[in-house]
């Protein structure tokens, strides 16, 4: 019992540490889907709309990405109670990324792992906590933690389905299944495929439960037969052919730069086009499926965290690797460390399963490797790492070398979470900076104190250091950071027709090194917006460094 | 040329197994055979040390390992490999030592930023080899086109490992498994961090194994199926010679 409540001592101070410390200010800045949560989340509690005026969305449009709506809901009553600031933007999913936690470890001691080797579950779980692949995401508004965390609480209701076969137990997996499908896009296609695979891989029993519950309540049968196709139609209608669909239309693979600019173009005289771009779709999706089994993914780039090319941080920290492919081994040829309560097969087929469709909605989608579409496969990732250091611990026989076994184990992970702590917080910020559009808090803050005093404030949502390549979205950091009216922004007749409100216009049309100083005008772009001569005169009112120190944002009036 | 090389080690091999025809065509018609490029004595090393790996596999008996040392010796003085690591990544780390405020003085920069960075080359060298997706999908990558997939073994050959793995029943416990790691790990290493045109060589050796135990795995599957497979493979190859001529490299 003690050890147990030292262990949660633990989790819990990594918990706290990895998603709570300063939560607002490591990653440097909101990103766009953040900013663009914030102020919807704003926008709802204000008005009961989103920023384009539509009531309680089922999917929010922002800025064409037709956002899924769960973690907005989720964030409107962080932003009433604590206010529209990064801080109650972020907190959401910092507290699922914690609950997660709780429901990882439910899962694997309940459910998955023999009660024999009650190690596993605790390790499991420490390895669940400080995983960088969880922190970076959980530090950021992120939907997909949010949906881990439903898709967790989905099968820990489908393994209590399985072994008790209660209708209450059914009700609650399949309500978190569609929770987590509609929070995410992934979740969209491993939940579903997965609580499939779940009933399909012993349909007699589910067929049993369903005669059983027949011959007890037909009418409850009925009434949960009733609940579950209309809220399976509501699903299909709004988020697979409604407008929800619309991002992930946009996200296919087929509109992946080197299938569609690559390949494509290449293959489009060739007699039997139809023939060999089907072909070379399916070897295309083959290629980025397989991807996800490469070492770099999980040494080197799987996070991203450094310039592309430059050494960074894969998804797991180094040490983990080799026991990664143990687990794996163990998993489909060992299967005495699984839990026999319902059937140690069924329990690795359920994680084979898991393992390999969580990687598929990240790779039918554009991108190679992407690390936050597939982090749905992160626990069953948790589960390998612990059940391969496990199986390497027990197999060294002479306690001696089982010593230095486990000094090396820990002496790699003190080290990956120094390498990983190094790359999050100095790496990261100077380097990547720029692509979480680091420097419109500031020119928004600076904006919202003093645009009164201009007649008009422009502003080119182009920025970068590299020249005109990048497009931000700076209306909505001047929207949320002066917490503008949604009522007013909603109803402003220019609305319409693009995102201008009070005196901001937000273009990139015009002419920018003819801007007319005579005028009273705030102008807000980058270096290379204007020309030498206007920089190096005194006329710049405000200016964002970005922390590479390469480019900025500029302020300038008459 | 290169074509004569594999179609040797396959009736060597199908006959030292007593495999059937199918593993004769099967192996005779590799992808990475048909479209490598390599010097035949190249492949020729890279086929002799796939074969020896795998019956260092199967028998894992200190003869046999002896027998794949010696070969290897002999490629090495032959060939004499370089060190192929991307040596540039050496300025990144550099670069990257110096965003530390006090970089001069900082034990976290001096831990982490070192020449241990340069695992990174190693594993990208090993990747664009070695990965699962260069075996099955694109090992061709850039090669043959900068975007056309094209793999060193055929796609569907995974399932045909799985199933010689599934179907062997190989008992961890019963063999002395130190000599198969041992000469596995040898060909890894050189496969990451030998010069790219020599790492091919290793690399081809390990995928020459694999190949083997595809092969194997194939003679698990019925007769009806290996025939059905070995028109696939034809066609695959033919519709591969077809879209690479096309794309005129």
């Amino acid at each position: 019992m003690k050890k147990k409540i030292l262990f949660w001592i633990i989790i819990t101070l990594i918990a706290f540490f990895t998603r709570f410390y300063k939560l607002d200010l490591y990653p440097p800045s909101l990103s766009i889907d953040e900013v663009s949560i914030g102020y919807n989340a704003f926008s709802i509690l204000k008005t009961g709309r989103d920023e384009w005026g539509n009531f309680l969305p089922s999917s929010f449009r922002s800025v064409g990405d037709y956002k899924a709506p769960t973690l907005i809901y989720l964030t409107v009553p962080f932003v009433k109670i604590l206010g529209l600031n990064d801080f109650s933007t972020r907190l959401p999913v910092a507290i699922f990324s914690a609950i997660n936690i709780f429901l990882f470890w439910l899962l694997v001691s309940r459910f998955i792992f023999n009660k024999k080797y009650s190690g596993l579950a605790y390790l499991s779980t420490f390895i669940f906590s400080i995983s960088p692949w969880l922190i970076i995401f959980s530090r950021s508004s992120f939907e997909a933690v949010v949906a881990l965390s439903f898709l967790l609480a989905n099968l820990i209701f489908a393994f209590e389905f399985r072994k008790n076969g209660r209708i209450k137990d059914f009700i609650f997996m399949f309500t978190f299944a569609y929770l987590s499908a509609i929070t995410y896009h992934s979740t969209k296609i491993v939940v579903p495929l997965i609580n499939v695979i779940f009933i399909l891989l012993d349909y007699k029993c589910f067929v049993g439960y369903l005669t059983d519950w027949y011959r007890e309540s037909k009418i409850k049968l009925f009434i949960t037969t009733i609940i579950f196709i209309g809220i399976s139609i509501f699903f299909i209608k709004n988020f697979i052919f409604g407008p929800g669909s619309s991002r992930a239309g946009m996200t296919l693979l087929t509109n992946d730069f080197d299938y569609a600019k690559g390949i494509i173009p290449k293959l489009i005289a060739h007699p039997l086009f139809w023939l060999t771009s089907t072909i070379s779709l399916i070897s295309f999706w083959y290629k980025r499926f397989l991807e996800y089994f490469s070492a770099n993914f999980y040494l080197s780039s799987g996070l991203g965290l450094s310039t592309p090319l430059w050494p960074g941080q894969g998804v797991i920290y180094a040490i983990e690797y080799p026991f990664l492919i143990v687990g794996f081994f163990i998993l489909i040829s060992l299967r005495k460390y699984f839990d026999s309560s319902i059937s140690q097969k069924f329990v690795v087929s359920i994680l084979v399963a898991w393992f390999f469709l969580g990687f598929l909605p990240a790779s039918i989608s554009n991108n190679s490797q992407h690390a936050l579409r597939s982090l749905n496969v992160l626990p069953v990732i948790a589960i390998l790492i612990s059940l391969g250091i496990i199986f390497a611990v027990e197999s060294v026989k002479k306690p001696i070398f089982k010593y230095i076994l486990s000094a090396v184990i820990i002496a790699g992970y003190i080290l990956g979470i120094i390498r990983f702590v190094d790359f999050y917080t100095l790496h990261y910020p100077i380097e990547l900076s720029e692509t979480r559009s680091y420097g419109w808090k500031q020119m928004a803050i600076y904006a919202r104190d003093h645009h009164s005093e201009y007649d008009n404030v422009y502003v080119d949502p182009r920025f970068g250091s590299s020249g005109p390549f990048t497009f931000g979205t700076p209306y909505l950091y001047f929207l949320f950071y002066s917490q503008y009216d949604p009522s007013k922004y909603i109803n402003d007749p220019r609305r319409k027709e693009g995102t201008n409100f009070e005196n901001y216009i937000f273009t990139i049309d015009k002419n920018w090194p003819d801007i007319n100083l005579t005028k009273n005008n705030l102008y807000i772009a980058s270096p290379w917006n204007f020309p030498q001569w206007l920089l190096e005169s005194k006329r710049e009112k405000f200016f964002v460094q970005f922390i590479n120190k390469k480019s900025g944002i500029y302020a300038i009036s008459n | 040329m290169n074509y004569l090389v594999a179609v040797i080690f396959s009736a060597l091999f199908s006959l030292k197994t007593k495999s059937s025809l199918f593993t004769f065509f099967y192996l005779s018609l590799l992808p990475f055979i048909v479209f490598s490029g390599e010097t035949p004595v190249s492949i020729f090393f890279s086929l002799l040390l796939g074969f020896i790996l795998f019956f260092i596999f199967q028998k894992p008996k200190l003869s046999n390992f002896l027998i794949f040392s010696i070969v290897l010796i002999t490629i090495f003085i032959i060939v004499k490999p370089r060190l192929g690591l991307d040596m540039s990544l050496l300025n990144n780390v550099n670069a990257q030592k110096g965003e530390h405020p006090d970089f001069q003085t900082s034990l976290v920069a001096k831990l982490i930023h070192n020449k241990a960075e340069l695992v990174h080359s190693y594993i990208s060298n090993f990747d664009k080899l070695l990965s699962p997706v260069a075996v099955f999908a694109s090992g061709f990558w850039h090669k043959i086109d900068p975007y056309y997939p094209l793999g060193f073994l055929f796609p569907w050959d995974l399932y045909f490992i799985y199933r010689y793995f599934r179907y062997k029943k190989i008992n961890l416990k019963d063999k002395p498994w130190k000599f198969f790691i041992i000469a596995l790990s040898t060909l890894f290493i050189l496969s990451g961090v030998t010069y790219i045109d020599q790492a091919l060589l290793f690399g081809f050796a390990v995928v020459y194994f694999l190949a083997l135990l595809a092969a194997h795995g194939y003679e698990t599957a019925s007769k009806k199926t290996r025939l059905v497979f070995l028109g696939l493979n034809l066609l695959f190859l033919f519709y591969q010679l077809n879209i690479t001529s096309y794309f005129k490299i």
